[in-house]
Order: structure tokens, then sequence, then C-alpha cells
């Protein structure tokens, strides 16, 4: 599996000048108020996995992966594998830098807050990469991208109706046990969600031709 | 009796318009089989099978573990963005068995510089694909269409590599070529796949020795012995006809010429002549 998730690190190696140019535009502006931290890190997970998934569908790789040994199994646990990886490296540098950006405009911040926000956007994000990857593995990055856009849309619709009609800081204020654990919850979730679509994923990839 | 690296027994692959059916396929060990037939026979099809790149409908592939083959596909197949040093970087990680040394050792004997995939040329590719499927030791390779666009003198270099490969007698070959020629100078055996069905699968001995083509001008064709005749094409001005035993039958047919076989023309002959 080690090297399948190498080949991956290296795809992503091969484009790092452009995620370091749109890291420095979104710390910018972020510094200035004008863009929110957090939505780093869906915005780099789907981006960095999606440009994977792409790259391997462009170039026939898992045609070639399945030849290679325990080629199915490695070839989709080495996704979800990267997929963690990006996550807590994302989460760590938006941490430090939600940080660097408070002591700098000298802004006091809520740590709890901080990590709680982080931690449901992080879950929120792995929970759309669940659903995404076993839809990628089942029709294919270029229809998965476009389902995975209405999905999203879907969402938010969905999510304007629900926060129009109800009061989302009453519903956690209501629950304490969702103000207290809700936040550190998302955690075991997240990997919860990601074994389900794992095994999803594999049980699709082990019939899948090339 | 002699053991195989592949053995396949009534496999079935059904395709809305095509259907793959080989009853019986075996590969023994210490040898290069030949695997030819046109465009959309079903010689890709069979290859995918065999790597379970495809599942199949029915039937049995015997076959030895991924980690004891090397392949190349008849796509391109490597990251084209990738840096030919980053496949070693990354099989290493891949194969128990991968050696660097070897591998950077073919690297100088194909001429393949150290740059980004997508800046070699097709033949250079099919090279470094060819490197890859070489430095984990396999035991045996399967290869389609492997010397496509290589100029003839690369070929004859990546051929002798082959032979070399198999001098052991442990090591064996399976590929697919639309290059015949040279499969008559290394292969064993050939096995000629026609509309998803195996047609012929012969020792190379067996078919440079025993089939021939007897050339008779379009009056004579009548004189000659249906029974004897395994497939024939029509000509403007004569006939080409197939036969085997050819020893028996040059005698049989003195009067007329008795031609070597090639693959291409066994090709030709099988597919577009008019068979029994």
């Amino acid at each position: 599996m080690k090297g399948f998730i190498k080949k991956d690190l290296l795809f992503l190696k091969g484009s790092i000048k452009l995620y370091a140019v749109i890291c420095i535009l979104y710390i910018i502006m972020a510094f200035q108020g004008e863009m929110e931290i957090f939505s780093l890190s869906p915005f780099f997970s789907f981006m960095l996995m999606f440009t994977t998934f792409s790259y391997d569908a462009y170039n026939n790789w898992d045609a070639y992966a399945i030849t290679l040994p325990s080629g199915r199994e490695n070839a989709v646990k080495a996704k979800y594998v990267i997929t963690i990886l990006l996550s807590l490296t994302i989460n760590l540098f938006i941490f430090v830098l939600g940080l660097v950006i408070s002591y700098l405009k000298k802004q006091p911040i809520n740590i709890l807050l901080f990590i709680s926000t982080l931690l449901i956007v992080n879950f929120v994000t792995l929970l759309l990469q669940s659903i995404m990857y076993p839809v990628i593995y089942k029709v294919g990055i270029d229809k998965a991208r476009i389902i995975v856009f209405l999905l999203v849309v879907i969402i938010a619709i969905l999510a304007g109706i629900f926060i129009k009609f109800i009061d989302i800081t009453n519903f956690i204020d209501s629950s304490s046990f969702l103000k207290r654990y809700g936040a550190v919850l998302t955690l075991p979730a997240s990997f919860l969600c990601l074994a389900i679509s794992f095994w999803i994923s594999y049980k699709i990839y082990l019939k899948k031709e090339f | 009796m002699m053991d195989n690296v592949i053995a396949i027994k009534n496999l079935v692959k059904q395709y809305e318009k095509f259907t793959l059916n080989i009853d019986n396929l075996e590969i023994p060990k210490g040898s290069i089989v030949g695997l030819i037939g046109e465009n959309g026979a079903g010689k890709t099809t069979l290859l995918k099978a065999i790597l379970k790149i495809i599942t199949i409908d029915k039937g049995e592939i015997k076959i030895c573990p991924n980690e004891d083959i090397g392949v190349v596909l008849d796509n391109i197949f490597f990251p084209e963005i990738l840096k030919v040093s980053d496949l070693d970087t990354i099989m290493k990680d891949i194969y128990q068995n991968w050696d660097s040394k070897l591998y950077n050792d073919y690297l100088k004997e194909f001429n393949l510089p150290n740059q980004v995939i997508k800046k070699l040329s097709k033949g250079m590719r099919k090279k470094l694909e060819i490197a890859v499927a070489l430095s984990h030791h396999p035991k045996l390779l399967i290869l389609d269409e492997p010397t496509s666009g290589l100029d003839p003198v690369m070929r004859s270099e990546i051929l002798d590599i082959f032979i070399k490969f198999i001098e052991d007698e442990e090591n064996s070959i399976f590929l697919s070529t639309h290059i015949t020629s040279d499969l008559e100078h290394i292969a064993d055996k050939i096995i000629f796949i026609d509309k998803g069905q195996i047609i012929l699968d012969k020792t190379r001995d067996d078919l440079m020795e025993n089939f021939g083509i007897l050339r008779c001008g379009i009056k004579d064709f009548s004189q000659i012995d249906k029974q004897d005749i395994r497939a024939y094409k029509k000509n403007r001005y004569n006939y080409d006809i197939l036969m085997e035993n050819k020893k028996q039958m040059q005698k049989k047919y003195k009067d007329f010429v008795m031609d070597k076989i090639t693959l291409d023309e066994l090709m030709i002959l099988l597919i577009k002549g008019v068979t029994k």
C-alpha cells in the first residue's frame, strides 16, 4: 500500500507550486478577514483527492494497479489513508494559521470554539468524501464530479431551509449532550463514515473492470 | 508432464456483441508463447481476463501470484506527470523483490533519461514499461503488444532480452503482438485467436515444419483434393492453399510449388481465406 500512497503524493508534488499559490492567496484573504479559514479544509481536501482520482483515470492506472500485488485492495486502501493524512495535515495547518492570525491581529481566540468548529468542518468534509469515493469507484471520476456538484447544491438548499425554519443555536442549546460532546463525537463519527465508505468502495472495486 | 504457468479451462466472458470462449489454454513453464489474431479477435480481452483486470462469467484460470508476474498493457498506464526515477520509488514499496539496481541497469541499457514520462516518445515509454516489468525478477511476463512503436533495432534488442529471460527454463512469457515476424524468431508456441476462440494452438516448429502454402494456377485448382485443403484464398492469377502435412503434400502435388508458411500468411488465410 505504501507504494500506492507514494504514487499519489508524487502526483500532488507535481502540482505543488499551484497549491502553494492558492494557499498564499487564501492566507492573505483570511488575514484580511475576507475568507473564513475553515473553508480551506473542504477546498483542499476535495481538490487534492479529485486530482489523484483524475490522474489515475487519465493514465489508465487502475488497469495496471490491479496486476500489482494485492492491487485491488491496496489501491482503494491507499486513497482512504491519503484522505486521513491530508485531513490531519490541512487541519493542523489551519489551526496554526488561526493562531498566527490571532496573534498578528492581536485578536484573542476562543481555542475551544476554534477547535470545535475545525472538528465539525472536518467531519462534514470527510462525510462528503465518504459519500463521494464509492460514487467515483462506481461511475468514474467524470460522472462523479457532476453527482458531487449536485449533491453539494442539494445539501446547501436543504441546509438553507433547515436554518430558515429551525434556530440552530436553540437546537444545540436545547441538547446539553450535543453542546458538550458534539464536536468531539465528530472524530469517531468521521472514522466510522470512512470505514463504511471504504467497505463499500472496496466491494465496488472488486467487481470493477478496466 | 511439463508444468504450466497459466492453465485455462472453459473460460467464458460475454459482452453484448462479443464472446470470449476459451476451452483450453496452457502456457508451459520455460517457454515463449505468442498470441496472434486480428484487431478485435479477443487478444487483449484474454490477457485482461488472465490478469483479472476483467471478471469472467465462467471457467477457471490458474496462474502464479501477481508478485511473480511482470506486465505490459496495450495502453499507456504509467502516470505521465511522474519522472522515470519516481517509478523506482513507488515500485520498491509494491514488489517485495523489486531490484533498484536492475531497474537502473535497464534504464541505462535502454538509454532512458530520468525525465517526466510525458516527455518520452512512444517507443521510450514502451521500453520503460518493459524495464519495470522485468525489474522485480518475475517468473512470468504477460505482455500486450510489447514491441509496438519500437524501431527494428530496439525490437531486436528487446527480443534478445526476452530470450535471455527464459534461458533458465524457469521463466515464461505470454505475449500478444501484431508483429508476427518477431514471434517467428522467438516463440516456442503460437496461439491463434479469432472471434474470441482459439483456432490454432501449435508449437512454432510444428507450424513451420508441417504447414505450407501450395501455389497453383486458377485452372489447376480443381486438381487439388478438397480434403487436403485447410484454407484457401483466390488471387488474381492463382490460388494460395494452406495445407498441413507439408512433406506428404509436397510428394502428392510435386508439380506445384509448396512454400514455407509465414505467420502473416497463416493469419490471412485462416481469417480472410475460405476454410473447410
